[in-house]
């Protein structure tokens, strides 16, 4: 027995299972399939929350309960290959009600206690200005309104697409440019960054 | 001048989720359970009972009487002496009888503290609570399968652990061993009968079934492996 155990032959992940495929197979029940989406698109996603929330918990909580939304409204999914960015701006409106609780309880003195900030999150090496560059990014980003850290954030943090931003945050492309405008005056003050 | 990257990320370590991907997947179908629509609906008419409970235990007259089965004990006796005289209904004729079978306080007490002691109602003895009744124990069926299962691991004996696993699997899933036996059945079905879609099938199940949380991260894992060779 042990020594069949030994010669199992290991066979290849199902990395190559198309996302849309996935989708449809979800939409009939296939728990398996949701399962196969979760690991696939969680990683990412807590990734992304926990820089935009600064705590592994939080993120973890607004992960699953993204997830949780989005497996039982999979049917509203017009494009299945779309899943990513329609899981994405889900995640992103339970992250900017969560930035919202945070700031009300900051506001009457209730910081939460496992708020995890950018310049204890700074890659290893990283030299003492970048560090110090982090934490004023870090500082300024909460001073700014939700929407506009969040839209920067979204776009110069993570990256993102401004057409991705502005569908995460369900507005308009103007008015998305309009944040990250407003947010990147305020950054530059204060911070070095790269342009843009 | 040392300037941030676009994106800033790129200045952020790295770390890997494993843990808290599996940790949530599990905590995912918790949520689900609790929150679905058929818990969600018991969970609001519990609360609303509780709630309305609470309300009326707190709004009710707190001297009921004495027939409600709720004691009112009586004030101490050095509360007396601070306490107003309390006005004394008049008592219909019937409340002489009323008065005669509850328990006499002591005769130093002051005339209004007697009264109220006097009205206020008897503990009553509760009978001796029936001896609790044991059954003969219920013989660990499952426990027994598993020992089974153990036996024919050592005889190197794959068919009966299929079909003892196989039994646990199908009669007893109730029980919190059984993910723990689909977990070995699957790997026996991947590795000793190289069958990957019903491999992938038993691990599914027992991943539906609750494992305890040490069994998640290898389920998945082997999972993983079985669903990839049922595609090959």
């Amino acid at each position: 027995m042990r020594d069949s155990t030994a010669r199992a032959v290991v066979v290849r992940l199902p990395a190559g299972e198309d996302t849309a495929a996935l989708v449809l197979r979800a939409r009939t029940g296939d728990r398996a399939a949701e399962g196969l989406l979760y690991r696939r698109h969680a990683p990412e996603m807590l990734a992304m929350v926990s820089r935009l929330v600064r705590s592994t918990t939080a993120a973890e909580d607004v992960v699953q309960d993204g997830f949780m939304t989005a497996f039982g409204r999979l049917g509203q999914l017009k494009a299945p290959e779309q899943f990513r960015g329609w899981l994405l701006s889900i995640v992103v409106s339970l992250v900017r009600k969560r930035l919202r609780r945070q700031r009300i309880l900051q506001w009457v003195g209730l910081e939460t206690l496992d708020d995890v900030p950018w310049s204890a999150a700074a890659r290893a090496g990283s030299s003492v200005e970048a560090r110090g560059e982090l934490a004023v990014l870090d500082a300024v980003l909460k001073r700014l309104p939700t929407e506009h850290s969040l839209a920067w954030s979204l776009r110069y943090v993570e990256g993102e697409r401004l057409e991705d931003v502005a569908s995460a945050m369900g507005k308009s492309l103007s008015t998305t440019k309009r944040y990250i405008a407003a947010a990147e005056k305020k950054v530059r003050a204060h911070v070095a960054l790269e342009d843009g | 001048m040392n300037r941030l990257p676009r994106p800033v990320k790129g200045a952020l370590a790295e770390r890997t989720w494993d843990a808290e991907v599996t940790r949530g997947w599990a905590r995912l179908q918790i949520k689900r359970r609790v929150r679905g629509p058929r818990v969600l609906p018991v969970f609001v008419a519990a609360s609303a009972f509780l709630l309305a409970a609470v309300v009326w235990a707190a709004t009710r007259p707190a001297d009921s009487a004495p027939g409600d089965g709720l004691m009112v004990s009586a004030p101490p006796a050095h509360a007396a002496s601070c306490m107003p005289e309390p006005v004394r209904p008049e008592l219909p004729a019937t409340s002489v009888a009323t008065v005669s079978y509850v328990s006499p306080s002591p005769a130093a007490q002051p005339q209004a503290v007697h009264a109220r002691t006097a009205l206020a109602p008897t503990r009553r003895q509760l009978p001796p609570a029936p001896a609790c009744v044991t059954g003969p124990a219920e013989p660990d069926v499952v426990g027994e399968l598993m020992e089974s299962v153990d036996e024919a691991w050592k005889a190197k004996d794959a068919p009966r652990m299929e079909a003892l696993l196989l039994d646990i699997a199908r009669h007893h899933e109730d029980d919190p061993r059984c993910a723990q036996a689909l977990f070995v059945l699957g790997r026996l079905q991947l590795e000793y009968r190289h069958d990957a879609a019903a491999a992938a099938k038993s691990f599914h199940r027992a991943l539906e079934l609750d494992p305890p949380a040490e069994l998640v991260g290898p389920l998945w894992q082997a999972y993983e492996l079985a669903h990839g060779g049922e595609h090959q």
